[in-house]
C-alpha cells in the first residue's frame, strides 16, 4: 500500500495478472469446496447409478444403458414430462407477468414499504403449508372460494380433483407464493437503472408507459434473464404443492417428473431408473439454460 | 395540453391503485383465513365454513401449539400430542437461518465477484460448471449429503444442517454475478488507480454498490433457510437442534386417514411466520435506506 | 464506515461458524455412548407416525422399560408424509430407528431387501389374535416378522341428524342389503338421503342430479387395490377375492366379473348423484370435514376415525354395520406392526421391544387408550368399555366376516399401475372392462 504512483505504473502487467489469478482463486475456493462436496461429487454419483439398478439397499450393478432403453417405453415419464411443460409453461408465464406489473407499479407508484412487505409474505411461509391453505380455501364444499362462486351464481369447480383443472390450480397457487418475491427481485434491477436515463426518456416526451416498455424492460434483461433461468428451473423441479395436494392425480394428471422420480426412487426403490430420468431432467434443464442465455444475452448489459 | 395531461394521468393512477389494491387483497385474505382458522375449533370448521369470523373462538389451537395444554386435552380436541418446545426451536431455527445466511452470502459474493469482476484463466469454464449445480435434481444430492454428514459425525449438529448450504448457493453466486456484471468499470479503475487491492476493492466498492441486490438474496436466503424442511427433518432429529419447520412437520399428516389439526396447523404456522415477518418488517427500513442512499447512483 | 460494518459481519460470521463447530462436537458427544453388552444399560429408538396412539404407546414404552430395567426406549413420532422416507434413509444411512411401527403395503419389500429381522426365535402364542391378522406379518420367506397391533375395521357412519330429518331411525340402518344390480335397501336408502337444492330427495321424480346440496353416501378417493373403506367391501361381500395363488406369487382378480360388476355399480351411484363423483370428492380437505359440513349423510370409513367423528360439532353420528351383500356382510380387516430394522445395534433387545408392545400388557393399554381397536382378542374388552365411555358403540364394527387386505411384494409397482386406472374409472375416461387389461398388467409383475 505504500508503493507510490510511478512504481506502479512500472509494475509489469504478467505479475499483476498473476496476482489477480491468485486471489481469484482466494475469492472462489469456499464456494468451489461446497460445490463439489454437494453438487458435483452427488452429481457425477447419480450418473454413475443411472446405469445401474441401485435399489438403495444393496449396492446394485452395472446393468448399462438398460434404464435408458426402458425410458423410451415409458408412456408415464412422457405424459410426465408433458404435463411438467404445461405446468412450466402456465407457471413461468402467468408468474413473469404478474411479477413485472408489480415490480413496474412497486417502481413508479407504490413505493411504499408497506405494500412490498405484504406482497412478500406469502413466500416467506413454507410451500407445505401454502399448499395446505389452498387445499382449505379451494375445497369443493367447504372451501370459501367455492362457496364465493356459488354465491354469485357460478357453478363450482372441483379445482384438485378435475384433470383438466388440476395442474392449472397447483401453478396458480405457486405464482400466488412467488408473485411477490419475483417482484421484488425485478424491482431491484428496477431500482438498478440510473435515474437519468428516464429522465432522458422524459424529456423525449415518453409517456410512463412507454418508457417501461422502451427503456426500463430493456435495461432490466440482465435481471429478467437470472429471474427467468431461475424460476424455470425451479419450476421444473416442482415437488411439495403436488405431494400435498394431489399426490400426481387425478390418473396421471399431475404427475409432474419430479414427483414421479421421488415416487420410484423412495417410494418403489428404483433408484437407478429414477436417476435415469433425473440425468434426462438434467440434460433438458442445461439446453434450455443454454438456449435461454443466448437468446436474452444475460451476459452483456445494456449498462456495462 | 398540459391541463388533459394533468386529467388524464389520474385515471391511469386510478386503476393502477385498483390493480394494487387487488393484488394486496389477494395476498392477505388467505392470511387473514389462516388468523381465523387458527383460533377456530377443530370441531366446528366444517360446519361454519361460509363465516368468516372464527368458528367456535377460542386460543386452544395456540395453547397446544405452545405446549401449554396436557396431551389429552389436546387429543381431544382433534390436536396431536407433539407439544412444541417453541423457544427452544425458535432459538434453533434462528441460529440455522442466520448462519447460513451471513456465511453462505459472504462466500458466494466473493465467487460471485471473481466471476464477475476478474480476469483469471479458466474463469468462464468454471463459472458455467457451477451454473450447471443448479440444475442437479435434489434427488441425487440427499442421499449422498445425508451419508456424507453422518460419516463426519454430524448428524444431530447445527453444523450438520447447514453445512451444505453454508459455503455456497449456486443462486446466490448466479444472482450477484449478475448484479456485479452491471456496475460500471470506471469506479473500480479509479479504486485501482488510488492501490486499492482486491479485498478493499470488493469490500468498499462492490459491497456498498451492491447493497440493494445483496439485502435482498440476504431476505430470500434467510427465508429458504428458515422454511427449509426436508433436510432439518432427516439431520436434527434431536430436540436441541429441532427447527421450528420440523416441529411443526410433528402437526400435519398424523395419520394416513384422518385430516390434520387445521387449527393447531394455522396456529403453528402463523408463530412460525411471526418472526420472519417481524424480521423483515425491522430489515425493511435499512433495505429501503440503503438503496436511497447507496444503490442509486 | 462501511469496511468497519464488514468487518463486523466477518467476526460475526467467523464467531457462529466457531459456534457451531463447538455445538456440533458436544452434541455429537453425547448422542452416542449405548454399548451391546447384555448387562449394560441399552437405550431402544421406536417410531410411530400416528400421534394419536403415541401416548399408549408411551405408556408401553415405560411398562417395558419397568419389567427390562437395562432397556431404555426413546418414542418418537412423525407425520406419515415424512415417515417413509425417514426411514428408508435411516435404513441406507444406518441410523434408522431399533423398532418402528410397519405398515402392510411396505411390509413385503422390506422382506426382499432383507431390511427387517425375523423374530422365529421369539416366543409368541399367535392363536391370541384375532383370526387373519397374524398371517399379515409373515413375509414370503415362511418367516414371521413383526406381530399384529390393532384392528382396522370398516363401518358405516351416518349423521343422524340428517337421518330423522328423512323420516328414517336407527331402526332402519340394522339390516341394509345390497347387491350389484339394484343396490338392495342399501341404496334405497341412500337415495332417500340424498337432496338437492331445490330440497327433492334421490329418490323423489325431479330430483337435479347436477344441484346436488347432500349427498347420501360420502367418498373418500379412489383407494388403492385393496379399496379399503371405500369400494372392498362391496366387491368382498359380493364373492369376490383380491387374489388367488399364495402371497409370493399372487394372481390378482381384478377381471373377476364380480369385481366388474361392483364397480359399475359403485361408479353408477356417482352417476345418479347420490354420491360425489371424484372428481368433487378428491378437490378438497377431506370426507370427514366434508361430512362434519353435514354434505354428506352418510360415509364408510375405519374405526380409526371414530373419535373425530365423536368430535364433531354440530353433527352427531350412528355407527351402523356395513351391508349385507349376495355373499354375507364381508369387509376388510388391517393392521399395523412392529419391525426390528437389520441395522440395529441390539437385535436382542429390539425383538424383546417388539413381542411386548404386540403382547398382552402393551394390547391391553392401547386397548383402554380408545383410539384404535386392539388386535388381541383378550383386549377387546378394554377398548369396548373405553369407545363406549366416548359414546362410540364398536358392535358395528365386529358385524362383518372380515378379509386380510393383499400384502404381496412389489405392491407399490402394482398400484402404480392400478391407481390411475381405477381414477380414470371413476372420473368416467373409459369402460370397466379396462380393469382387465390393467390386471393382465398386474399379474405380469409376478411372472
Amino acid at each position: 500500500m505504500t508503493t507510490t504512483s510511478t512504481a506502479r505504473r512500472r509494475r509489469p502487467m504478467l505479475r499483476e495478472r498473476r496476482r489477480e489469478t491468485w486471489y481469484a482463486i482466494a475469492f472462489v475456493l469456499p464456494a468451489a469446496i461446497g460445490f463439489v462436496a454437494f453438487y458435483l461429487v452427488p452429481a457425477v454419483r447419480g450418473v454413475w447409478l443411472s446405469f445401474t439398478n441401485y435399489d438403495l439397499f444393496s449396492p446394485g450393478e452395472f446393468v448399462g444403458g438398460e434404464n435408458y432403453a426402458k425410458i423410451v417405453d415409458d408412456h408415464v415419464f412422457w405424459n410426465a414430462l408433458l404435463v411438467t411443460l404445461e405446468y412450466v409453461v402456465v407457471n413461468i408465464g402467468l408468474q413473469t407477468a404478474v411479477a413485472l406489473l408489480l415490480a413496474a407499479l412497486m417502481q413508479r407508484l407504490a413505493r411504499s414499504l408497506v405494500i412490498r412487505g405484504i406482497l412478500l409474505v406469502p413466500y416467506m411461509v413454507s410451500g407445505v403449508v401454502v399448499a395446505l391453505l389452498w387445499q382449505w380455501l379451494l375445497d369443493y364444499q367447504i372451501g370459501i372460494v367455492n362457496n364465493a362462486l356459488d354465491f354469485i351464481g357460478l357453478p363450482r369447480q372441483s379445482f384438485f380433483g378435475d384433470p383438466a383443472l388440476a395442474i392449472f390450480t397447483v401453478a396458480f397457487i405457486n405464482v400466488w407464493k412467488s408473485m411477490g418475491y419475483t417482484a421484488l427481485l425485478l424491482f431491484a434491477g428496477l431500482q438498478a437503472i440510473p435515474k437519468d436515463v428516464y429522465e432522458a426518456a422524459a424529456i423525449d416526451g415518453a409517456s410512463e408507459v412507454k418508457a417501461f416498455w422502451r427503456v426500463s424492460l430493456p435495461l432490466l434483461r440482465p435481471v429478467l434473464a437470472l429471474v427467468l433461468i431461475i424460476s424455470l428451473i425451479g419450476s421444473f423441479q416442482i415437488f411439495d404443492t403436488i405431494a400435498v395436494t394431489t399426490k400426481g392425480g387425478p390418473v396421471n394428471a399431475t404427475r409432474v417428473i419430479y414427483y414421479y422420480i421421488y415416487d420410484l426412487a423412495f417410494n418403489r426403490y428404483d433408484f437407478g431408473y429414477a436417476s435415469a430420468i433425473a440425468l434426462v431432467l438434467f440434460v433438458i434443464l442445461i439446453g434450455i439454460t443454454l438456449i435461454q442465455l443466448r437468446l436474452t444475452r444475460a451476459n452483456k448489459s445494456d449498462l456495462a | 395540453m398540459t391541463t388533459t395531461a394533468t386529467r388524464r394521468i389520474p385515471v391511469g393512477r386510478i386503476i393502477a391503485w385498483i390493480v394494487v389494491g387487488f393484488f394486496l387483497l389477494a395476498t392477505l385474505f388467505p392470511f387473514y383465513w389462516m388468523l381465523r382458522t387458527s383460533f377456530s375449533t377443530n370441531g366446528a370448521l366444517p360446519s361454519h365454513s361460509n363465516s368468516l369470523l372464527p368458528a367456535d373462538t377460542t386460543v386452544d389451537a395456540y395453547r397446544r401449539v405452545l405446549g401449554l395444554s396436557s396431551v389429552s386435552e389436546s387429543l381431544a380436541k382433534g390436536g396431536s400430542t407433539a407439544s412444541v418446545n417453541f423457544w427452544l426451536y425458535l432459538r434453533n431455527s434462528f441460529v440455522v437461518a442466520i448462519s447460513t445466511t451471513v456465511v453462505q452470502t459472504i462466500f458466494s459474493a466473493l465467487a460471485a465477484y471473481a466471476f464477475a469482476r476478474m480476469r483469471w484463466p479458466g474463469r468462464n469454464v468454471v463459472f458455467t460448471i457451477f451454473l450447471f449445480a443448479l440444475m442437479v435434481p435434489p434427488i441425487f444430492t440427499t442421499l449422498p449429503n445425508f451419508v456424507l454428514i453422518r460419516d463426519l459425525g454430524l448428524l444431530n449438529t447445527f453444523l450438520g444442517i447447514v453445512l451444505p448450504n453454508l459455503l455456497m448457493s449456486p443462486f446466490a453466486v448466479f444472482f450477484l454475478r449478475q448484479f456485479f456484471l452491471n456496475i460500471s468499470n470506471e469506479v473500480e479503475e479509479a479504486a485501482r488507480l488510488d492501490g486499492a487491492g482486491h479485498l478493499r476493492i470488493f469490500f468498499r466498492i462492490i459491497v456498498p454498490m451492491s447493497a440493494a441486490p445483496i439485502t435482498t438474496l440476504a431476505i430470500l436466503t434467510y427465508v429458504a433457510s428458515w422454511n427449509d424442511y426436508f433436510w432439518p427433518l432427516l439431520v436434527g432429529q434431536d430436540e436441541n437442534v429441532r427447527v421450528l419447520t420440523v416441529a411443526l412437520g410433528i402437526f400435519k399428516a398424523q395419520t394416513p386417514n384422518g385430516g390434520p389439526d387445521w387449527a393447531g396447523l394455522m396456529a403453528a404456522t402463523v408463530i412460525a411466520a411471526l418472526p420472519v415477518i417481524v424480521l423483515f418488517s425491522l430489515l425493511g427500513k435499512r433495505v429501503i435506506n440503503s438503496i436511497q442512499f447507496s444503490g442509486v447512483k | 464506515m462501511k469496511l468497519r460494518k464488514t468487518a463486523v459481519i466477518a467476526a460475526a460470521a467467523l464467531a457462529t461458524a466457531s459456534l457451531l463447530a463447538a455445538c456440533g462436537s458436544s452434541d455429537s458427544d453425547s448422542g452416542s455412548g449405548s454399548g451391546s453388552g447384555s448387562g449394560e444399560k441399552v437405550n431402544l429408538s421406536y417410531w410411530l407416525w400416528d400421534a394419536n396412539q403415541q401416548p399408549g404407546y408411551q405408556k408401553c414404552a415405560d411398562a417395558f422399560t419397568a419389567a427390562n430395567p437395562n432397556i431404555s426406549v426413546t418414542v418418537k413420532q412423525f407425520g406419515w408424509d415424512d415417515y417413509w422416507s425417514g426411514i428408508t434413509t435411516g435404513l441406507v444411512s444406518g441410523t434408522a430407528p431399533d423398532v418402528f411401527t410397519d405398515h402392510a403395503s411396505y411390509f413385503p419389500t422390506f422382506v426382499e431387501k432383507h431390511q427387517i429381522l425375523p423374530i422365529d426365535d421369539q416366543q409368541v402364542d399367535v392363536s391370541a389374535y384375532q383370526k387373519g391378522l397374524p398371517e399379515l406379518w409373515v413375509g414370503t420367506d415362511g418367516k414371521r416378522y413383526g406381530l399384529p397391533k390393532d384392528n382396522g375395521l370398516v363401518g358405516l357412519y351416518v349423521n343422524s341428524g340428517l337421518l330423522s330429518k328423512a323420516g328414517k331411525t336407527d331402526a332402519d340402518l340394522g339390516d341394509l342389503t345390497w347387491n350389484p344390480t339394484d343396490g338392495g335397501s342399501f341404496e334405497k336408502l341412500i337415495a332417500h338421503l340424498t337432496v338437492d337444492k331445490a330440497g327433492k330427495r334421490g329418490d323423489e321424480a325431479g330430483f337435479d342430479k347436477n344441484k346436488v346440496d347432500v349427498y347420501g353416501l360420502g367418498l373418500n378417493g379412489a383407494g388403492d387395490g385393496a379399496g379399503e373403506s371405500i369400494w372392498a367391501q362391496y366387491a368382498l361381500s359380493n364373492g369376490w377375492t383380491y387374489y388367488s395363488g399364495d402371497t409370493s406369487k399372487p394372481h390378482f382378480n381384478y377381471d373377476d366379473p364380480k369385481f366388474l360388476d361392483t364397480m359399475k355399480w359403485f361408479k353408477g351411484l356417482s352417476d345418479k348423484g347420490f354420491m360425489p363423483s371424484l372428481k368433487i370428492a378428491t378437490s378438497g380437505v377431506g370426507m370427514q370435514q366434508t361430512y362434519g359440513a353435514g354434505k354428506y349423510a352418510m360415509t364408510t370409513d375405519g374405526v380409526w376415525s371414530a373419535q373425530s367423528y365423536a368430535e364433531l360439532k354440530d353433527v352427531k353420528t350412528t355407527i351402523a354395520a356395513l351391508p349385507t351383500g349376495p355373499a354375507g356382510r364381508q369387509s376388510t380387516a388391517n393392521s399395523l406392526g412392529d419391525a426390528v430394522t437389520a441395522t440395529t445395534k441390539h437385535p436382542a433387545e429390539a425383538k424383546k421391544l417388539l413381542v411386548f408392545l404386540g403382547g398382552k400388557d402393551c394390547q391391553s393399554i392401547i386397548g383402554q387408550a380408545g383410539v384404535v381397536l386392539p388386535a388381541m382378542t383378550s383386549a377387546l374388552e378394554d377398548a369396548k368399555a373405553t369407545f363406549q365411555k366416548n359414546g362410540i358403540d364398536i358392535a358395528p364394527f365386529l358385524a362383518p366376516t372380515t378379509h386380510t387386505e393383499p400384502v404381496v411384494p412389489q405392491w407399490a409397482d402394482a398400484m402404480a399401475i392400478f391407481q390411475p386406472a381405477m381414477q380414470a374409472y371413476l372420473n368416467g375416461q373409459g369402460d370397466v372392462n379396462a380393469f382387465v387389461g390393467v390386471n393382465d398388467q398386474i399379474n405380469k409383475l409376478y411372472q
